[in-house]
């Protein structure tokens, strides 16, 4: 069995669900603690990879990012390879990703009693109530939303064939060689490379199922 | 103290409260809606008003046109909503020490070892909020914001979410861990009874304004105009107008009465609004009609038992019955000596000193309040059924 594809998919997939989480728990604050114009603007865009076909997201990334597009260029000046690469895998899966997080947490930064905040407010600042209030209490959104992402980035298909292709030992994800390996009639190693997926998906489950309740 | 006078929209809500607070405690009193909430979050920095300013003992906090809005925390202001807004998270001595910054390990030790005896909570610093009673929660939301020593304490409807024992109860802890603190309290409350046990002096607020502030007793006794009249409960609001008597007295003519007033009068000609408390119409003893000013037969027409007092609804005879009905307030014990029911028949006073002369509305206020005020003239304020009933 080809081992490649699984270590290609963790590594993307555990990239990817950080750079998510970032960007995701801090547009989650954003769109719940800030009034601003073009709010609902942001947060219909950061939802549109969930509705949109992969094939169109990947479209107009690759149309980004690639040699003739405008962030192309900038990377391409800075020295940084994207367009098929391994990178390009883990942008992919980010972006696919990142609409699960910030709505994770979202329902997680909502769920929690504005009075808490505005408490902590008087006695400390901004950032201090973000690490000591905010995110303690909505941890468990948040770990939710980061096992989403790692599930999303281990699937990711579309976005990820349009962007990184799917190159033999270099950008062959796990999905993608199982694509591959039913194509070429190899069923015994699609089968294995299936199973290893369910394994890591189901072993992610029984962990978010597990998950401590926070003490109240 | 704190002054304030600003300007802040929302949605179409225009919150515009000014007021001075002295030390001591000052409620905030006014119907749901009214402002007192989104009042706080602008006071303490979480909302930036788009005019005027705020100053806490000469501090200035904000000012729209110096461009000054302080961050929160740097405000000497701590908010508290007492029982549900502990941290759940952290312990009762995290949640105490939580302000407490910038100082040594050992003061804070120190602080927070002296605010536990306070609170009476010394067994309990290794405790959850979620292990703890409804009261010595609320002891510990307290805590928290007395324990940074703020100039300025704010507490957002404190005691509405308990039960009638348990609200008389804490009422008066609160004021008892509040007797050391040296700053101003803000009481913000929809409960006329919280605001005048509470606090020295009441703001009322309604429609993002503050309508009259002052000593407690002055507000309730001797309200500024119709609206802040029916807000503190002065439910007898009347309409008529300056005239002399036989005797060459100023008087108030009231649909064919002519009323005897304590005080001093507008111009004789001009119309007047009056009013006068529940609590202050008299139930007159018919061999002691002869003793007493401005009386009125009638009939009780409707009443209300309340446990230890009653309401009593009286429409008066003749012409004065075009005023409405005048409700009364009356002790359980008068009520037995005279024999009181719906239908019974009976003489009642207004006493002329407790009868209080309103500003019109349209002295300071916006020409739809003047058609209002116009439209309201004359007429007293009719009671519907259903509002009997939640009386």
């Amino acid at each position: 069995m080809d081992f490649f594809p699984i270590i290609l998919s963790l590594r993307v997939a555990s990239l990817s669900s950080v750079l998510a989480g970032l960007f995701g728990i801090g547009l989650a604050w954003l769109l719940t603690h800030r009034r601003f114009p073009g709010r609902t603007l942001l947060e219909s865009v950061v939802i549109l990879p969930l509705i949109l076909p992969p094939t169109v997201v990947g479209f107009y990334l690759l149309v980004l990012l690639g040699h003739s597009g405008p962030f192309g260029k900038a990377l391409e000046a800075a020295g940084l390879e994207v367009i098929f690469t391994w990178r390009a895998a883990v942008i992919a899966a980010t972006g696919a990703s990142l609409p699960l997080v910030v709505k994770a947490v979202q329902a997680a930064f909502e769920s929690i009693d504005p009075r808490l905040e505005s408490a902590a407010r008087t006695l400390r600042p901004a950032a201090s109530v973000l690490f000591t209030v905010t995110l303690p209490l909505a941890w468990r959104g948040i770990l939710a939303g980061l096992i989403l992402a790692f599930a999303r980035g281990m699937g990711e298909f579309g976005i990820t064939l349009m962007l990184a292709g799917s190159i033999p030992d270099r950008t062959q994800t796990l999905p993608l060689a199982i694509y591959d390996a039913v194509q070429s009639n190899d069923l015994t190693q699609a089968n294995a490379l299936a199973l290893v997926t369910i394994g890591i998906i189901t072993a992610l489950l029984l962990i978010l199922s597990r998950l401590p309740r926070v003490r109240l | 103290m704190l002054e304030i006078d600003f300007e802040y929209r929302l949605n179409g809500f225009t919150l515009t409260p000014a007021l001075t607070a002295e030390r001591g405690v000052t409620a905030l009193y006014g119907p749901s809606g009214a402002g007192k909430s989104l009042t706080l979050l602008c006071l303490v920095g979480l909302r930036r008003p788009e005019r005027g300013w705020i100053r806490l003992n000469g501090r200035t906090l904000f000012d729209a046109e110096a461009g000054t809005h302080m961050a929160p925390h740097l405000r000497r202001m701590a908010l508290v909503f007492q029982e549900y807004a502990l941290f759940p998270h952290m312990t009762v001595a995290r949640n105490l020490a939580y302000g407490l910054r910038g100082i040594g390990r050992a003061d804070v030790r120190d602080r927070l070892d002296a605010m536990l005896r306070l609170l009476r909570l010394e067994a309990f610093g290794d405790r959850y909020p979620g292990e703890l009673s409804g009261g010595q929660r609320q002891r510990v939301a307290l805590g928290r914001g007395l324990i940074v020593q703020p100039e300025l304490l704010l507490l957002d409807e404190p005691f509405s979410a308990l039960d009638q024992m348990e609200r008389e109860r804490l009422r008066g802890e609160v004021l008892e861990l509040l007797q050391g603190f040296g700053g101003s309290t803000i009481l913000v409350t929809h409960n006329l009874q919280e605001a005048y046990l509470m606090a020295g002096q009441i703001a009322v607020i309604d429609g993002g304004r503050i309508l009259q502030s002052g000593p407690r007793d002055e507000v309730l006794q001797r309200p500024r105009d119709r609206r802040v009249a029916e807000h503190v409960g002065a439910t007898n609001i009347f309409g008529g107008s300056v005239t002399r008597d036989d005797s060459g007295s100023s008087v108030i003519a009231w649909h064919g009465e002519q009323l005897a007033f304590a005080g001093t009068l507008p111009p004789t000609g001009s119309g007047v609004e009056f009013c006068i408390r529940p609590e202050h119409v008299r139930l007159v003893w018919p061999e002691r009609m002869a003793e007493r000013a401005n009386v009125l037969h009638g009939q009780i027409t409707a009443e209300v038992e309340r446990g230890t007092d009653y309401l009593l609804w009286f429409r008066a005879d003749g012409p004065a019955a075009r005023a409405g009905e005048i409700v009364i307030n009356c002790s359980e014990h008068l009520h037995y000596l005279m024999k009181i029911q719906v239908g019974k028949r009976l003489w009642i006073s207004l006493p002329p000193d407790k009868l209080h002369v309103l500003i019109p509305v349209s002295a300071e206020g916006t020409a739809a309040e003047v058609a209002e005020t116009r439209r309201q003239m004359g007429a007293n304020i009719t009671l519907s059924p259903s509002s009997r009933r939640q009386l």
